[in-house]
């Protein structure tokens, strides 16, 4: 057989290979008898509605810290209802409203054609309470005075008129949002999206201010808006998709600048204001390209553009409480470029390849100028030109899995980040990172992942004239230093029949070695697991459990004649839990547990002889327990019972009161406190095709 | 020499696709007689599996006779097109019959098989899922979703967190701390952030950056400003952990020390804020460097400031 006979046989025999698996697919059915009459498509309406009523013993502020709307001691009405209605050609309406009679309630109703269009509007509630027992000789909103004839003096504990002028504000806010979004499917793969949101903020926060050496903590009511508006149009096929969206986001604050009354001594022993902005008026416009195909060896790539320009032309405030304001206009704009691409590909069925790359810069064209600089409205300072910040940055990782043998495979991966910056202390910063993973599943549900690692940072380019008098140029500076770290983790799985083991562990080291100030090395260990057992379809229990343990230890001087000192910081966090739910007959019984505790230890001093805080400790207990019981299949009782401690002791916070600290005049926030117990008790009626009815 | 020469090369490849034609056929003879479809579709499935684990299908997106994408849709193949052709199921008997595509975590259908039949129809997320943490930890699309319930606990704020945090259970741990966004309060979810499925940014952010992804909500801190904060027009996450922190607001160490990790000497001395600073602590009282907001007691405007005097993030 000659070679060329040879290879026309060849390849007469891959091709008829090939050909051979391409008819693998089945033929297709006859769908003429493919009727479907068995099946129990969705038709008509349904719906619940819940009404009930809970008190909460003991809810304060800190209770209310938890989003959950119940921030006062007393009772709150429990009101959901959720419900769809589902006609001939596929029009539906779907609606669901939870904890109406609460701040934190949300709705959401959505109306279309199955296939064709839907369009939804949203509610959701987020209060978010802060303090309840906080104090504050200010009266007013924006511009916040102290009482009439007010004794000025050097500290608080010297004003005279302090303690009578005291009076209770909380501090809380509240975030709205409502939306509402389209979307049409217009054929050939095409779909068309639109969406309008309204964020609103309102409330109060903490704000200090100070006045050279001195600060007052204020009540800065704060009323922000963010509407954002995004359109676009989206197109898959059967083996690629591309969409393109424009969106425009504008942040309303009509407030920009709070003005408060000094309460200290002033150099011309008259009443005297200070001002601290609020946030300005910005708008950010974006662009964005995305798109992902699928490609031969079992491959993909995809691809994202992106373009955003954020623009503050709001007028600036004036530079002292009372002046003009500055003849210089600042007209922020910054462009944030963004592109990235990602491909995987499977050749050979042990081998995968993943990687990514991306692009992103951040370019400020803002007017750049030199500013008149008060550290009090009565002193003037230097002039100063405010920084141009900005990067590029590039990025580039992959990997390559094998496996090895039908139940291991090995892999490794790597990537590598470039930052340049515009206006550092650092000029460019290079990380890489590498590592390697092992992957081992034997069966029975077993699953053991390791992957251990190193990475390197590279500081480049110091830039001598931006460092401040006094400080050491090499300090290492979080994101900006040289930095080593190696990283090990581990995860394993074991599912059975009825239960389920699932542990997780990590470790990292950082050491950030060219300099002895500035932070030195930190370390991070960290385990979690969680155990279920599920005999029957009726009764699951779960108890999981975790711990962390964070260090970090820096160290600083004055200058180079001063002794150095040093921080070290510990963070430990532990938490356990366990529940569980079990339906007997027409009870349901559900439980929960919940322990978490945080420790916080810091010592600080000249080196070899640091001195220990207080440890700071928070300590939380929750115990959920809900019974219900189905009377029917359109009527369920339930009864819910809710415990949750919360303590905590906070160096930063204990003690401190308007007038204890020597130059803070403060609002004497407390740590958070609270012991809640919640009894609930409601009914829950459904209507419609699933309750039994037509 | 001999191996160089043409003969030799056309003998080489010759044999070389003559093995692997060989080979290629030899397995597709092994792969059996292609499998059949049943005959009346989902008619023949529903007249066993009647019960509301399996019907509940027609109360989601997947049961929409309406809806032409859906596999109950004109044209399509009904349950067979999530669990391929069932004719040797359906007819099967005892133990020795056949099963077919199955999902979830007690199925014996290779994890890539069960997301080859998701993928085959959600072509968007076909792409992106190649390149996905998830994919490369061989997640199957049902580990996460559940398909015949009329709730999927994945695609609602209330129940999504449980889901991703039964394998992300550090993240579960860290949204219990005492600092942390309402994600188990069920206010938002993890695909409030994170793209489950893919995307092109790091940590399959739904941004395309951190910065961009925090400042969805966060739109006060998103700038310009006339004074900006370096590390935060940079990246949120160089002072504040997104999943939770044991300090207030999120941030990685307490003030004054977070702060002084970059700021040695900045306007004042770079001195040791140590216990005895605090009152009765027996030293200087340096309690507004420490407590209440530490250094923000005084630099507020520590994410940007648009004061024409706010140079040192004062004002």
């Amino acid at each position: 057989m000659s070679p060329r006979h040879l290879i026309r046989l060849s390849i007469a025999a891959a091709l008829a290979a090939t050909s051979a698996f391409a008819a693998d697919p089945p033929p297709p059915p006859d769908l003429a008898n493919w009727k479907c009459e068995m099946c129990p498509f969705d038709k008509g309406y349904d719906g619940s509605v819940t009404v009930g009523a809970a008190y909460a013993d003991g809810a304060n502020a800190s209770y209310g810290r938890y989003y959950n709307g119940m921030d006062h001691e007393g009772a709150y009405a429990d009101l959901s209802a959720a419900g769809d209605y589902v006609g001939e050609n596929g029009r539906h309406v779907e609606y669901a409203i939870d904890d109406a009679g609460l701040s934190s309630r949300r709705g959401m109703i959505r109306a279309g054609t199955f296939g064709l269009y839907d369009l939804t509007l949203r509610y959701d509630g987020i209060p978010v309470s802060r303090q309840d027992a906080t104090v504050t000789p200010y009266t007013g909103g924006m511009t916040q005075t102290l009482p009439a004839n007010w004794t000025m003096a050097g500290s608080p504990a010297g004003m005279a008129d302090l303690e009578s002028s005291l009076h209770g504000v909380r501090i809380a806010a509240e975030r709205r949002t409502v939306s509402v979004d389209g979307r049409i499917r217009a054929g050939l793969g095409f779909g068309f999206f639109a969406r309008f949101e309204r964020q609103q903020k309102t409330g109060n926060q903490i704000l200090g201010a100070g006045f050279l050496t001195q600060a007052v903590q204020l009540a800065a009511p704060l009323s922000y808006d963010t509407d954002t508006v995004e359109a676009g149009v989206d197109w898959s096929g059967e083996r690629r998709s591309v969409r393109f969206m424009m969106s425009d986001s504008k942040f309303h604050n009509s407030d920009p600048l709070l003005t408060f009354q000094d309460p200290y001594l002033t150099l011309s022993g008259n009443t005297e204001f200070g001002a601290v902005s609020r946030p300005a008026e910005t708008d950010a416009r974006q662009w964005s390209l995305t798109g992902t195909t699928l490609a031969p060896l079992h491959s993909s790539f995809s691809f994202a553009a992106a373009q955003t320009e954020l623009t503050n032309n709001s007028p600036l405030v004036p530079s002292i409480a009372g002046g003009t304001v500055p003849d210089t206009l600042y007209d922020g704009k910054v462009v944030l470029t963004h592109f990235a691409a990602t491909f995987s590909s499977q050749p050979f069925s042990h081998w995968t390849a993943r990687g990514r790359a991306s692009y992103d810069e951040r370019r400020d064209d803002s007017n750049t100028a030199a500013w008149q600089q008060y550290l009090t409205d009565q002193a003037p300072s230097t002039v100063v030109q405010n920084p141009h910040y900005g990067f590029e940055r590039s990025f580039v990782d992959g990997s390559l899995d094998w496996r090895i043998f039908r139940h291991l495979s090995i892999g490794i991966a790597g990537d590598r980040r470039d930052i340049n910056r515009t206006e550092s202390v650092v000029a460019k910063t290079e990380d890489g990172r590498t590592y390697g993973r092992a992957r081992w599943t034997p069966g029975h549900g077993i699953d053991v992942m390791l992957k251990g690692g190193f990475a390197h940072r590279d500081a480049i380019g110091v830039d001598l004239s931006r460092v401040l008098v006094g400080q050491d140029p090499l300090v290492s500076i979080y994101n900006l230093s040289n930095r080593d770290r190696d990283f090990g983790e581990l995860s394993a799985t074991w599912a059975g029949k009825t239960f389920g083991l699932s542990v997780q562990a990590s470790a990292a080291n950082d050491r950030f070695g060219r300099s002895m100030l500035g932070l030195l090395a930190g370390r991070e260990r960290r385990a979690a697991g969680t155990l279920t057992w599920t005999p029957s379809e009726t009764l699951s229990v779960y108890v999981d459990g975790g711990y962390q343990n964070r260090t970090s230890s820096q160290a600083g001087r004055y200058d180079a004649h001063a002794l150095v000192w040093m921080a070290d910081i510990r963070d430990r966090y532990t938490h356990v839990g366990a529940g569980g739910h079990w339906t007997l007959g027409k009870w349901d019984y559900n439980a929960d547990y919940t322990h978490a505790k945080a420790n916080g230890d810091t010592a600080v001093g000249p080196s070899g002889g640091l001195a220990a805080f207080p440890t700071n400790q928070t300590a939380f207990d929750s115990y959920h327990l809900t019974v219900a019981y189905a009377k029917s299949d359109a009527l369920t009782f339930r009864v819910r019972y809710a415990y949750q401690n919360y303590t905590a002791v906070d160096w930063a916070y204990d003690g401190v009161t308007p007038a204890s600290l020597t130059n803070l005049l403060s609002l004497g926030a407390l740590v958070p406190q609270h012991t809640v117990n919640v009894f609930a008790v409601s009914f829950t009626y459904r209507y419609g095709k699933r309750a039994g009815g037509e | 020499m001999r191996t160089g020469s043409p003969l030799y090369t056309h003998r080489l490849l010759g044999t070389l696709l003559l093995a692997c034609g060989l080979m290629a056929a030899g397995a597709a003879h092994a792969a059996g007689p292609a499998a059949a479809y049943t005959e009346k579709g989902a008619d023949t499935c529903l007249d066993c599996h009647e019960e509301a684990a399996v019907t509940g299908i027609f109360r989601t997106a997947h049961g929409r006779p309406t809806d032409a994408r859906s596999p109950f849709g004109h044209g399509q193949l009904q349950c067979e097109s999530c669990h391929g052709p069932g004719d040797a199921h359906a007819n099967g008997k005892g133990k020795t019959r056949p099963s077919v595509i199955r999902f979830g975590k007690k199925s014996d259908t290779p994890k890539a098989t069960q997301n080859e039949q998701c993928l085959t129809c959600h072509t968007k997320d076909a792409a992106h899922w190649g390149a996905n943490a998830h994919a490369g930890s061989q997640v199957a699309c049902a580990d996460c979703h559940t398909l015949h319930q009329p709730k999927d606990a994945v695609r609602d704020f209330k129940t999504q967190t449980m889901v991703c945090t039964s394998c992300h259970q550090a993240r579960g741990a860290d949204a219990l701390k005492p600092s942390h966004h309402p994600l188990v309060e069920g206010k938002m979810g993890c695909t409030s952030c994170h793209a489950p499925h893919g995307s092109n940014a790091p940590s399959a952010l739904k941004g395309s950056t951190v910065t961009e992804t925090c400042t969805t909500c966060h739109a006060e801190n998103r700038g310009p400003f006339l004074w900006e904060h370096e590390p935060v027009a940079e990246d949120c996450s160089n002072c504040h952990d997104a999943h939770g922190a044991t300090q207030p607001s999120l941030l990685k160490t307490r003030p004054p020390f977070l702060c002084q990790q970059c700021h040695e000497v900045q306007g004042h001395p770079s001195v040791a804020y140590g216990p005895d600073g605090l009152p009765g602590g027996g030293g200087v009282q340096r309690g507004v460097f420490l407590q209440a907001g530490s250094c923000l007691n005084c630099h507020s405007k520590v994410h940007g400031s648009n004061h024409p005097s706010g140079s040192k993030l004062m004002r």
